[in-house]
């Protein structure tokens, strides 16, 4: 059975191509035929003439007998469909006013729906383009009870569990926290980057090899340092040639032996990662394992679960940990997780939640095009009765006309789906560059072929859907009415009134709640952006500075070196003062125990110990709320002195005095300073894991008494300080040659990384919702306009009737805006229901903010009512004598 | 269209299809032999359409039942020559069969009444 259809399908399709030849054959056959029986009939004595006739009389109808064959050797169906395109394009050259408008707009439809998925395809659809990516994880600790809080596992947890679990077929350690970091020397000159220590079986692991070269082996463990280069670290830094395949780059004073570079489309977290070097046995990871927080990624057995090798580590936990008590009183649990989940959730907390509702928001879009092109054909079918009715009279039946309007549909919108293609093609070009780090590593956004299919699938389906109810509604021509000149228009009217009404309501209350969603995200964007953190931040400079242990081995040797810099920098002109003090970004916990508060003292979080000079609080602007700030006094040999924020007060003195009472960091019986809090300072808040701010206890200690080798530097300039930035590197260089020259930011441009995700999100958002709101005005005023002009006859006779300019505007103002009225009443119920599921997104903003709903509301309405007023003023206008004398 | 056709002269088409394959079973034959070999084994009562004839042969060719090539005639003209496949062969056994165990049916029918 198929194989009978197959071989019948392709000698069609043979046939298609040769369908001259087909022709000419069966001709042949014909002729062939009708000479044997003229021959036959001549042989038995008919006149030659005779004979002819008579072959051709017995023979029957040869012209029939061709017809019957060309069709029987085609696809009747594919024919009709050829046809009916060749006329439809015809059509829609003809109207190319119409045609224009008509893809352009499903192009802005489709566009976005492609750009958006080709996003959601790379990041939540492909697996991530490593081997055997559905059983790669990450291990992360956390607490039993928080939810959130994940936090690197230690090397000597990793080396336990590479030497004891079963359930991985490898393990591999890597890290980017706190020193993740590399100096390079370059020509004589430093330069900081992201160098990522990694585990011998790190690429081995993912089981991706080298572009050029090889990645690590065991035999590297021998050598001081090797080295693996990102592809883009090569091109850009090292100029892309090569041979750099066994030479050495110098690394922290150190040389490294380049033994691979990777593939162009290599990409693993962070994505910035310039080069990863491996983890040695003599190096800190190894000597201090305890102390190296470093992620353990694995790659499962197969037919192991998740939870399986989770419950494993969790049992060899209980048997590492005995070696570091301390630790194993955080109660740290470690969580296997799935290594691309993992990864969206490091690049944007909320990132695939907010490319769900993304999506959402895009098919809104789409939804509103195709309303806006079902009117608009509508509104063509109305001008088109006449011709349809002709074809009609001609013998189309109705199913065939459908048929041809629904083709030319379709061609509308395969079109809106070729330029949207490319429109997306651009958008995501633009997103992959400019927004690269928004989104997290593996499959590179492109618009590939699937997203192609399903750009097409797509345009379909709409195309089927929006352009049936039109087809349906325009090809119930009636014949009489139509064919007589006269009576169109009455026709006319009632094509398209209720359904324009609806179309109205539709897209007022779908872009009423994109513009919603957009406008709580750049609310919230603003509110985060804008939020009081409890400290100065624009008229700051900061730069983080890393002093490397090579050279800086004692804290004796730290403290001379801030201090040489803060002199330097305080020489600068422009520069009003200087402190030093924590990244304004960090965020940590500790333990604190309250001495006396009662026999088990209370063991609270809080983020810090933060060691801060003397001028921080003053260059900061944090208050000074009781107490004293640190002075020159606090020297190391003095009373251990600590401040601590409003917040901790609360917390752990919340009926008595603070000052002079004794806390300590860590728990009561840890062999650690009793330290004495001298002063009280205002609250500062924090950027926390969910794109937030958070106040928290805080305990500050001076500088003096608890070293610190990586610091950053807070700089008080008197105007803008850009002036002041490079020479601030200057001065970094001028004290240590060796360092390489920080990057120097104000705090607020310090921030903005950690408002990143929420403003590309915004900005996603606010993209798509300003094209909604384009594409509905241009459907509302489309059929309102429409609307007038089927009234203008109903409008003379009232003109006529007297009533006055300011009636007739208002008639139809007020017509238009009632059905406005209803589509923004839909919208705000339906809002209300969808703007839940972006709760989590929002910072300090409510999801049902009335202020939001309000704007938005009010706009739409403006809108709506500018898109009414342009028509009811042409209707104002009309002549009645012409109203009238049109019909 | 093609359909409606098929549909409304079915049993005279299956009729014509079976004779043709029929007239094949011994050899590759043209179409004006086809037409005649049928005229002269039913002694003259079934006359082909010969409008229909070839319509028909390129049906069953469309379904694989016949192969078709180019050859010279007995007169030494170019003529299309048209043979069963094997498929077309299998076809042929099947509808015989049917087609006498239809006849007998309708036979006895028509004795009994």
């Amino acid at each position: 059975m198929l194989a009978e259809w197959a071989s019948a399908v392709w000698l069609r399709m043979k046939a298609l191509f040769r369908r001259r030849q087909l022709d000419r054959d069966l001709e042949e056959e014909i002729k062939f035929h009708l000479a044997m029986r003229e021959q036959k009939l001549a042989e038995s004595g008919v006149p030659a003439e005779e004979a002819r006739y008579a072959a051709r009389r017995e023979f029957g109808n040869a012209t029939q007998a061709k017809e019957a064959n060309r069709e029987m050797w085609t696809f009747p169906f594919l024919e009709t469909l050829w046809q009916d395109s060749r006329y439809g394009l015809r059509q829609l050259r003809r109207n190319p006013g119409f045609t224009a408008v008509a893809v352009i707009t499903l192009a802005l439809g489709i566009g976005a729906n492609t750009a958006v998925f080709s996003i959601v395809d790379a990041i939540l659809l492909r697996p991530l383009p490593y081997k055997n990516a559905d059983r790669l994880t990450v291990t992360w600790q956390r607490l039993p009870k928080d939810r959130i809080g994940l936090t690197f596992d230690t090397y000597r947890e990793f080396e336990q569990w590479q030497q004891y679990s079963h359930s991985f077929q490898k393990l591999a350690a890597a890290t980017w926290a706190r020193d993740a970091g590399a100096v390079l020397s370059w020509h004589g000159k430093k330069r900081e980057m992201l160098a990522v220590p990694v585990s011998v079986d790190f690429f081995s692991l993912l089981g991706i090899r080298a572009a050029q070269g090889r990645t690590f082996e065991a035999e590297d463990l021998k050598n001081p340092c090797t080295a693996v280069l990102a592809h883009s670290f090569w091109q850009e830094r090292l100029g892309g040639t090569p041979g750099w395949v066994g030479k050495s780059l110098i690394l922290n004073n150190t040389a490294c032996t380049v033994v691979g570079i990777m593939p162009k489309d290599f990409s693993f977290y962070p994505k910035q990662t310039q080069l990863w070097t491996l983890i040695t046995p003599d190096s800190d990871f190894a000597k201090k394992a305890w102390d190296m927080p470093v992620g353990v990624f694995g790659l499962l057995k197969p037919g192991v679960g998740r939870a399986a090798a989770q419950a494993e580590l969790n049992g060899l936990e209980s048997r590492i940990l005995t070696e570091n008590p301390s630790l194993a009183a955080m109660k740290l649990q470690p969580n296997v997780l799935d290594l691309q989940w993992e990864f969206t959730w490091l690049t944007g907390r909320n990132l695939r939640s907010s490319l769900v509702i993304l999506f959402a928001a895009v098919i809104f879009v789409l939804l509103i095009a195709c309303v806006n092109v079902a009117n608009l054909l509508l509104g063509r079918g109305s001008a088109r009765q006449k011709e349809l009715g002709v074809r009609a009279a001609l013998g189309s039946g109705r199913s065939r006309l459908i048929r041809q309007l629904l083709t030319e549909g379709l061609i509308l919108w395969l079109g809106g789906a070729v330029l949207g293609a490319i429109m997306a093609f651009f958008c995501v070009r633009y997103i992959d560059v400019a927004e690269a780090t928004q989104l997290p590593p593996g499959n590179p956004v492109s618009v590939n072929w699937e997203v192609l299919v399903f750009t097409v699938f797509l345009a379909i389906l709409t195309g089927m859907l929006f352009g049936l109810l039109p087809a349906w509604k325009i090809s119930r021509v009636n014949l009489n009415e139509v064919l007589k000149e006269s009576s169109g228009t009455a026709s006319r009217g009632a094509l398209s009134h209720s359904a324009g009404r609806a179309f109205v309501v539709a897209e007022m209350a779908l872009s009423l709640i994109v513009l919603v969603a957009a406008g709580l995200l750049v609310e919230s964007l603003v509110r985060l952006t804008n939020a009081p953190l409890g400290y100065e931040r624009d008229h700051v400079l900061t730069a983080q500075v890393r002093l490397p242990v090579s050279s800086y081995p004692k804290a004796a040797d730290w403290k001379r070196f801030w201090d040489r810099l803060g002199s330097q920098l305080e020489l600068l002109p422009g520069v009003e003062g200087v402190a030093f003090g924590p990244l304004v970004t960090s965020w940590g916990s500790t333990q604190v125990s309250i001495e006396g508060t009662d026999a088990t003292s209370r063991i609270g979080s809080s983020s810090g110990p933060d060691a801060v000079s003397n001028a921080y609080f003053q260059i900061l602007g944090i208050p000074l709320l009781r107490g004293r700030e640190f002075t020159g006094e606090d020297r190391q040999r003095s009373m251990p002195a600590a401040i601590v924020n409003q917040a901790f007060v609360n917390k752990f003195f919340p009926k008595g005095n603070s000052l002079g009472q004794h806390i300590k960091l860590g728990r009561l019986d840890a062999a650690k300073p009793w330290l004495t809090i001298v002063g009280v300072v205002g609250n500062v808040s924090h950027p926390n894991l969910f794109m937030g701010y958070d106040e928290g206890p805080d305990v500050y200690r001076p500088l003096r008494q608890d070293p610190q080798g990586t610091l950053s530097l807070f700089v008080h300039t008197a105007g803008s300080g850009r002036s002041v930035e490079s020479s601030i590197g200057r001065a970094v260089t001028a004290v240590d040659s060796n360092l390489p020259p920080p990057s120097v930011q104000t705090i607020t441009q310090w921030l903005s990384w950690f408002a990143a995700q929420p403003r590309f999100r915004a900005e996603l958002f606010g993209t798509f919702a300003a094209l909604a709101l384009l594409l509905a005005v241009v459907g509302i005023y489309g059929v309102l306009s429409q609307l007038v002009t089927q009234r203008t006859h109903e409008i003379g006779i009232r003109v006529a009737l007297g009533a006055q300019k300011h009636d007739v505007l208002r008639l139809v103002v007020g017509r238009g805006m009632i059905v406005a009225a209803i589509g923004v009443a839909i919208g705000i119920a339906g809002a209300f229901g969808l703007t839940r599921f972006l709760s989590n997104m929002l910072y300090d903003v409510k999801p049902i903010d009335p202020l939001t709903f309000t704007v938005v509301s009010l706009i739409l309405l403006g809108v709506a009512l500018l898109a009414c007023y342009i028509p009811a003023r042409r209707a104002a206008k009309v002549d009645p004598m012409v109203a009238l004398r049109h019909e | 269209m093609a359909m409606k056709h098929e549909n409304k002269s079915d049993l005279i088409q299956g009729t014509l299809d079976m004779l043709i394959l029929k007239a094949l079973a011994r050899g590759r034959a043209h179409g004006y032999a086809i037409a005649e070999s049928i005229h002269q084994k039913s002694e003259d009562v079934l006359r082909v359409e010969e409008s229909a004839l070839y319509p028909a042969l390129h049906r069953l060719e469309l379904r694989g039942l016949l192969a078709s090539e180019w050859g010279a005639s007995e007169n030494k003209r170019r003529a299309k020559y048209y043979r069963l496949t094997a498929r077309g062969r299998k076809h042929l056994e099947a509808e015989s069969a049917h087609w006498n165990r239809m006849t007998a049916a309708i036979a006895r029918v028509m004795e009994t009444a």
